[in-house]
């Protein structure tokens, strides 16, 4: 048996603590979903707690044909949705070129001379944070590897081969801004 | 890119391991003999390990405890709730609550009646309260009265209980 499915059994059967080991094995999954979304750090983890508890309320709604980390996702999205709807927050995709200056304004306070393979995951991170939401979202399942690519597209309501395009064209262009980044500072330097 | 190299899009399917076993030989074989194919590819393999990295966040140390915490919480609410949260409790005492308000309704409809069939005998209390005769000689009023306000007190223990001495 899947081991999220005996985990859920106990948990439906009354010992709840060992929902602790879904929350522990998936607390990286729904954060990184809620964050993309919320953008705020401290409200990405408040809502994310939100999700945990919902989950934990409703488990007995989630029929086990489905992945548990599918039944999650839908439970992370709408949470946080329902958060940037409450705290008004503008999740429309800032101006390409804004996003790009206010990314090197941030950069500035590197040291750049040990550009280093920690920091540079950080940059592409903010990349990731400044794509609009369901690009972010994208590229974050993709990534996650909880979710195949025909599950990422019906999660998203897009077909397969658009998944991957999407995929192929946002890898791109990170690529190609994080190269933007480090050659404009590399000149900066010299 | 020339007809003869690999296009970025293959090497991202090749990466994702998206293409199949035919194309993977050819492409491998290209890429052993294209050193400008080789260069592309690993560049990008090095961006896919570092975009994998970047992606997932984490949340505080604290995190999974905060969370355990709220749900013992809401555990001893659910186990320790006041008899009146319970749907089926809720349901069988306002069904008795329904009933005695109808007895009542019987008593005040046939004041002089001494065939009801739920008469009580209440005359040491009817006397204590004897100054409105009129409505205390009912005894199917008394009998509600003492009813309902022994579930009230009944329900007003359980609260106090759980909140003094269950969920503190």
């Amino acid at each position: 048996m899947n081991e999220d499915i005996r985990h859920i059994n106990m948990v439906l059967a009354g010992n709840h603590k060992a929902y602790a080991k879904l929350v522990q094995k998936y607390e990286g999954y729904v954060f990184t979903v809620v964050n993309r979304i919320v953008y705020n750090r401290e409200e990405a983890e408040e809502a994310a707690q939100d999700v945990f508890i919902k989950a934990f309320k409703t488990l007995k709604s989630y029929r086990q044909s489905a992945k548990f980390s599918t039944w999650l996702y839908r439970i992370a999205y709408n949470t946080a949705i329902d958060y940037t709807r409450k705290k008004k927050r503008n999740i429309e995709s800032i101006d390409q070129d804004d996003r790009f200056y206010h990314l090197k304004d941030n950069l500035h306070q590197g040291q750049f001379e040990q550009l280093q393979h920690q920091q540079r995951e950080q940059y592409i991170n903010e990349l990731i944070n400044n794509l609009p939401p369901n690009d972010g979202l994208l590229i974050s399942l993709f990534y996650l590897k909880e979710q195949s690519i025909e599950e990422i597209a019906a999660i998203m309501n897009l077909s397969i081969s658009n998944i991957k395009v999407k995929l192929f064209r946002l890898r791109k262009k990170l690529k190609l801004e994080l190269e933007k980044i480090l050659e404009h500072e590399a000149k900066e330097l010299l | 890119m020339k007809k003869e190299h690999i296009s970025e899009e293959q090497l991202w399917e090749y990466l994702d391991g998206e293409i199949n076993q035919e194309k993977q030989g050819f492409l491998e074989k290209h890429l052993d003999k294209c050193p400008l194919c080789k260069k592309a590819y690993l560049e990008i393999a090095a961006f896919n390990q570092e975009l994998a990295g970047a992606v997932q966040l984490q949340p505080s140390m604290r995190f999974s405890k905060n969370v355990m915490e709220i749900i013992e919480i809401e555990v001893s609410k659910k186990l320790y709730r006041p008899l009146l949260q319970s749907f089926w409790r809720k349901l069988a005492i306002s069904g008795f609550a329904t009933m005695l308000t109808a007895m009542v309704a019987v008593g005040f409809l046939f004041p002089g009646e001494e065939n009801l069939p739920f008469q009580i005998e209440l005359t040491n209390l009817q006397s204590i309260l004897g100054f409105f005769p009129q409505l205390f000689q009912n005894q199917i009023f008394m009998f509600a009265l003492l009813s309902v306000a022994g579930l009230w007190g009944i329900y007003l223990l359980d609260k106090f209980v759980i909140a003094r001495f269950i969920r503190k």
